[in-house]
């Protein structure tokens, strides 16, 4: 409800479309494979809490996301799973990406197993909402 | 292995807060029947017979402590008209949500168990394998708690929308889903089943603070349970329940299912002589578990919380991965086995 009241503040604040918005990195996050979206609310909610504009892809099929992602001129793709099977196809989806995207990831698979991030060839692991923004931050600080 | 006690005996003695023979396990192999019979998932889980041979075959194999009837948890929301969504390469997924708007509550009813094919499947596998066991193998069915049930009937962010913003409609939905609850798992004991799983995530600590739990979940757990002709479990699907073991406790459930995040010794040490433990083997780290990790990990689970019993070893989410090969399940049955024979003096060993 917290990250709800934020949003709606941050909308009148500084809209999306409002000039203030400078070096936004272009960041977009997906529910992949699965239908489970309220992990990717939650982040969705802090990110844009802090300020940052977000392409919600929502939920989207492997295999589509590539295009997607250069396309849109994304740097940062955060990706949500909470079924095992769908987190596995994630290791195809990051091989067919540009190497420049960095790539996060966060569901519950990932917090059963520290080791599963690296396997499907992610860059970072969330393990709650509000990680997202010190990876996005530490993303940003590598490529400065 | 050589067993003095049937399954049942085993695990009753278990339930009494004593020790058997062995440690009793739970192998919860709901997908892998299909691997065994050379059928996909939809097929399998479309035909009862199917089931039966391959829980039986799993029974069998792995010499776990029980038949497990359940098919798939969205196997509810098909009861309430929804549709689900099958795969070949893990669980079934309920499909777009059934009450799009709180609204829709106003007019919903529960379904009618004897009406209803998906639920008649279901009961038609737990009666025949409680043929199957001709007594020798508890076979355990399942519910999803009324608390839990409307993730999948209004989706996660619908639901907690509902649950913070829409008290009326929350209860009234409390309500309905309460008499489908009762009835339906009623139906599961009167077909065979010897104790039912009672599937509650959202009760878990990973999702409800525990002062909403105790307004919410806890009372709707102990109307609901108070109405089942029958034992039951609790299962938080992986989700942490220490905080609110003691209120787990006063719900009438006689033994809970914990996760893998939190400290097994612990868990029974507040759960002893209160509710048998049962857990709590990592079913997404075991995808990559040697044989001799495995018996590692069944090992170091039966020293935290087997000595006194009341224990049962199982994975922590109520159903094993269909990606865990088939050697490391029979590394976890060897280890049982090899560690599980009460009165577990290597633990003592060990300490010394």
């Amino acid at each position: 409800m917290s990250g709800l009241i934020c949003e709606e503040l941050m909308d009148e604040v500084l809209p999306p479309s409002s000039h203030l918005r400078v070096d936004s990195p272009r960041v977009a996050l997906a529910v992949v494979d699965d239908y489970h979206m309220l992990g990717k609310r939650l982040v969705y909610s802090v990110l844009r809490a802090a300020g940052f504009d977000v392409l919600d892809y929502g939920r989207v099929d492997p295999d589509a996301l590539p295009a997607m992602v250069e396309r849109d001129g994304v740097n940062i793709l955060l990706l949500s799973a909470l079924m095992l099977p769908s987190v596995l196809k994630i290791k195809g989806l990051v091989l067919a990406l540009p190497e420049r995207i960095k790539v996060a990831v966060g569901g519950a698979p990932f917090r059963f197993d520290d080791r599963l991030y690296l396997e499907v060839g992610a860059d970072a692991m969330g393990r709650t909402a509000s990680d997202a923004l010190s990876i996005i931050r530490a993303f940003l600080g590598e490529s400065s | 292995m050589t067993a003095s006690m049937s399954c049942a005996e085993r695990v009753g003695a278990a339930l009494g807060h004593g020790e058997p023979d062995r440690v009793p396990y739970f192998l919860t192999t709901t997908m892998h029947g299909a691997r065994a019979v050379g059928v996909s998932l939809s097929e399998y889980f479309a035909r009862p017979e199917l089931v039966i041979e391959g829980q039986v075959r799993m029974q069998r194999r792995y010499r776990s402590d029980f038949l497990y009837g359940i098919l798939y948890a969205a196997l509810e929301v098909e009861a309430f008209g929804g549709e689900v969504i099958h795969r070949e390469d893990g669980p079934s997924n309920a499909g777009r949500p059934i009450l799009a708007e709180p609204a829709a509550i106003d007019s919903l009813e529960p379904p009618d168990v004897a009406s209803s094919a998906p639920l008649q499947r279901a009961l038609d596998v737990i009666s025949g394998l409680a043929a199957a066991s001709k007594g020798e193998v508890p076979v355990v069915g399942a519910v999803v708690s009324p608390f839990s049930l409307p993730i999948m009937q209004m989706g996660f962010e619908g639901y907690l929308r509902l649950l913070w913003l829409d008290e009326r409609r929350f209860w009234d939905l409390m309500a309905v889903n309460e008499e489908f609850c009762v009835a339906w798992a009623n139906a599961q004991l009167e077909a065979g089943a010897t104790a039912l799983g009672y599937f509650d995530p959202v009760s878990s600590t990973t999702i409800t603070a525990p002062a909403v739990y105790r307004k919410t979940g806890k009372v709707v757990a102990s109307r609901t349970l108070a109405r089942i002709a029958g034992p039951t479990a609790t299962h938080f699907a992986s989700g942490r329940c220490l905080p609110v073991l003691d209120d787990i406790a006063t719900t009438g459930t006689a033994m809970v299912g914990v996760s893998a995040l939190e400290d097994l010794a612990e868990i029974k040490a507040r759960c002893t002589g209160k509710l048998v433990v049962a857990g709590n083997l990592n079913g997404i780290e075991m995808r990559r578990w040697t044989p001799d990790e495995a018996e590692a990990n069944v090992k170091e689970a039966i020293r935290r919380a087997g000595p006194g019993g009341g224990f049962v070893l199982a994975d922590n989410h109520g159903e094993i991965p269909l990606q865990v090969p088939e050697e490391t399940l029979d590394a976890i049955t060897a280890a049982v086995d090899r560690w599980g024979r009460y009165p577990l003096d290597w633990v003592d060993e060990e300490v010394a």
